[in-house]
């Protein structure tokens, strides 16, 4: 095991999607495989789990207590980052991504890696 | 290294597979993961912690991974009632199911659902983190007997897991013996924080939190030898516990069996890894180790 402490990073910009999205971009890029996932740490609110949209994004939908927090924050803003985790998606040569709504994140990274 | 000689193993009431156990909290929460546990070598598996009403825990951060342990704040999130159906299948399996409440009533209400469909109990009076709860109660001799006594009073094998976050321990395990426990489980997590200084805030939702992991076997073993000094039931370890040889060392203070819960994190098959090297037929016999450090 190593320390696994939550990394603080900096809101760069935040990109109006449609009216309950939002793409927050941070200041440091993560290496991962497409499909894995950050846990969010907003202080004093909670931590949750966010698949990454690109090495410096993700991608939120206005859903609970966590994510209606994150809408209040904006550039200089900080939020800890944990992870990537997961597996990722299943490489392929040929790609059909299908997705709903904001489940649509997590393919961008995979749709890109393909082309 | 010691090993032991393959025989039956009882503690505290209850048949067991083998000396090591699942600790509660880990891989505890479903049917399904406790029998993957049991199939993979556990010689008996504790749940989840159960209580008299569902809780979803504290808000995150709850589990962070350091070098040497894990540092949790979950706050005893549980399905309360609806887990007696999770557990079903598991009937006549070496399964404890871990319970709490804020008062003996509590203890006695919770451990009824469950009466005849599990081998016992064991009562988290230790959780270092969820208010009125586990080591609120478990800091007080005068409510772990009463507590103790309200479950004890089943016939069931009951046992009463401990915090080590008291001046002196064995005043607890005396006072748990005093209500009737089969058996004493040593230690749940220590309490403790850890603060990110680039955000300068404590990592933990809840702040504070339990330590567990190799981080706190030196005090497992020193509460587990204090205690086999003052009490005549059955110890069982629990605290950081990752090889073998740590079970020999636990056994060697006193204990008569151990659970195992962080390790389980980095390798879900620790309890294979552990049985492999612990038994050997020309090994000795548990009751030559057992205590075996004491003068």
């Amino acid at each position: 095991m190593s320390d696994n402490l939550s990394l603080p990073v900096s809101i760069q910009r935040v990109k109006k999607e449609t009216s309950l999205i939002r793409t927050f971009v941070f200041d440091h890029q993560f290496v991962f495989s497409p499909g894995q996932f950050v846990m969010v740490w907003i202080p004093g609110v909670d931590e949750i789990p966010m698949a990454l949209s690109s090495e410096n994004t993700i991608t939120v939908q206005k859903a609970g207590d966590a994510t209606t927090a994150m809408f209040n924050l904006g550039p200089g803003d900080k939020l800890g980052i944990r992870g990537p985790f997961g597996n990722g998606f299943t490489k392929g040569e040929k790609v059909l991504g299908i997705a709903g709504g904001v489940g649509a994140a997590p393919l961008l990274p995979l749709a890109r890696a393909t082309v | 290294m010691v090993s032991i000689r393959p025989g039956p193993v009882t503690v505290g009431g209850v048949v067991l597979d083998n000396h090591l156990l699942l600790a509660a909290g880990i891989l505890g929460t479903t049917g399904s993961s406790l029998s993957r546990m049991l199939s993979s070598g556990a010689g008996g598996v504790v749940t989840k912690s159960i209580g008299p009403h569902p809780k979803n825990g504290h808000a995150g951060p709850c589990l962070i991974v350091l070098e040497d342990g894990l540092l949790n704040a979950m706050g005893l999130p549980n399905p309360s009632k609806e887990f007696v159906d999770e557990i079903a299948s598991l009937v006549k399996k070496p399964v404890i199911v871990s319970i709490f409440g804020g008062n003996p009533a509590e203890f006695a209400r919770v451990a009824s659902w469950f009466e005849g469909r599990v081998a016992g109990f064991e009562l988290n009076l230790s959780c270092p983190h969820a208010e009125g709860y586990g080591a609120a109660i478990g800091t007080d001799p005068a409510l772990v007997e009463a507590c103790t006594r309200a479950v004890s009073v089943t016939g069931i094998p009951t046992w009463v897991k401990l915090t080590p976050n008291v001046t002196d321990i064995t005043a607890i395990g005396r006072a748990a013996e005093r209500g009737g426990a089969s058996a004493i489980i040593a230690i749940n997590t220590v309490k403790a924080m850890r603060i990110s200084t680039g955000m300068q805030r404590p990592v933990l939702g809840n702040r504070f939190g339990g330590l567990s992991g190799s981080a706190v076997f030196p005090i497992a073993v020193r509460c587990v030898y204090e205690l086999y000094e003052a009490c005549t039931i059955p110890i069982i370890g629990c605290g950081g516990v990752t090889t073998a040889d740590n079970v020999i060392e636990m056994m060697m203070a006193g204990a008569s069996a151990v659970e195992i819960g962080s390790a389980v994190y980095n390798d879900v098959k620790i309890f294979e890894t552990i049985k492999a090297d612990l038994y050997r037929k020309d090994g000795l016999t548990q009751e030559l180790i057992i205590g075996s450090a004491h003068e």
